[in-house]
């Protein structure tokens, strides 16, 4: 048999560890990061447990990948999402809610075990936030100098976006009938916060 | 990775590096974001860096002084142009 070039084992390898970031982010999805082994991973991947740590050497190097992946995705959609050069807060609201919405549960998992994950995963969830939190200021104060919204504190503003958001993701078994919280009430969620936030 | 979300990265910083935030471009010979730069076109350290992005996440985010020094801290560090420095 002939054995495979070099070319082939690297892509290969780089393969496997796409196919094990994938199989964790639906296994942390289903079960949870905590709820989830290495070998969990593994088996779900039909690897070897030892093929695991080739690839991430412990544990938490296999959530920071996942969620590095995650966290990179998540900002990035709702710039591709929101579209214009100078996008109104309604636009960067809705591209946010979609972007979430197509990794829901596992965006609801990092928000609910964020206190119980490795620290490196905790921080870079905040950078996550606030890359969002930077477009979302962009829109608001352009809005805000128009008169169209009203004049609060920016950070405070977001994170009362994020408190409305992260209920109804956390939460979401309280309020969805499908597959998917955000598409049957992120429409709402999205009126409700700008009409909280319009200009008298 | 979904198409079209793959986004370069200031390796200073991490600021998106795209053609919306077009003075966020590198110019032509430097290798981090203009707000990696000083008035006087010198890189910036990596503790103003970390001010920097501190100041940033305790304003968009209301986080404590402390927690945002913390966390730009971390962030930096870990970012291409300082991984294995020490400030």
């Amino acid at each position: 048999m002939k054995l495979p070039a070099a070319k082939d084992r690297r892509e290969q390898k780089v393969q496997t560890r796409a196919r094990l970031i994938a199989t964790a982010q639906r296994l942390f999805a289903r079960r949870g990061i905590v709820g989830t082994s290495t070998a969990d991973v593994a088996a779900a991947a039909r690897v070897a447990h030892g093929t695991v740590f080739v690839h991430f050497p412990t544990r938490d190097d296999l959530i920071m990948a996942v969620l590095e992946e995650f966290a990179t995705r998540i900002p990035a959609r709702v710039r591709e999402l929101a579209l214009r050069t100078e996008p109104t807060l309604r636009d960067v609201l809705e591209a946010h809610v979609q972007a979430i919405s197509e990794q829901e549960a596992l965006y609801a998992t990092l928000v609910v075990e964020r206190p119980h994950l490795p620290r490196a995963a905790r921080s870079r969830l905040v950078i996550l936030l606030s890359a969002v939190a930077y477009i979302f200021r962009d829109a608001a104060q352009r809005e805000i100098a128009a008169g169209e919204i009203r004049k609060l504190p920016l950070g405070l503003m977001f994170n009362g976006w994020l408190g409305l958001l992260h209920h109804y993701v956390c939460n979401r078994d309280l309020f969805m009938e499908g597959p998917s919280v955000l598409a049957e009430r992120g429409p709402a969620l999205v009126q409700h916060f700008l009409d909280m936030v319009k200009a008298p | 990775m979904t198409a079209g979300t793959n986004i370069e990265r200031c390796p200073s910083c991490g600021a998106p590096l795209i053609k919306k935030l077009g003075d966020a471009l590198p110019p032509a010979g430097m290798d981090r974001c203009p707000g990696c730069y000083r008035s006087d076109g010198t890189p910036k350290s990596q503790q103003e860096i970390v001010a920097g992005m501190a100041a940033y996440l305790a304003d968009a985010l209301d986080l404590s002084p402390s927690v945002s020094l913390e966390i730009a801290a971390e962030r930096v560090a870990s970012l291409p142009a300082w991984r294995g420095r020490t400030r």
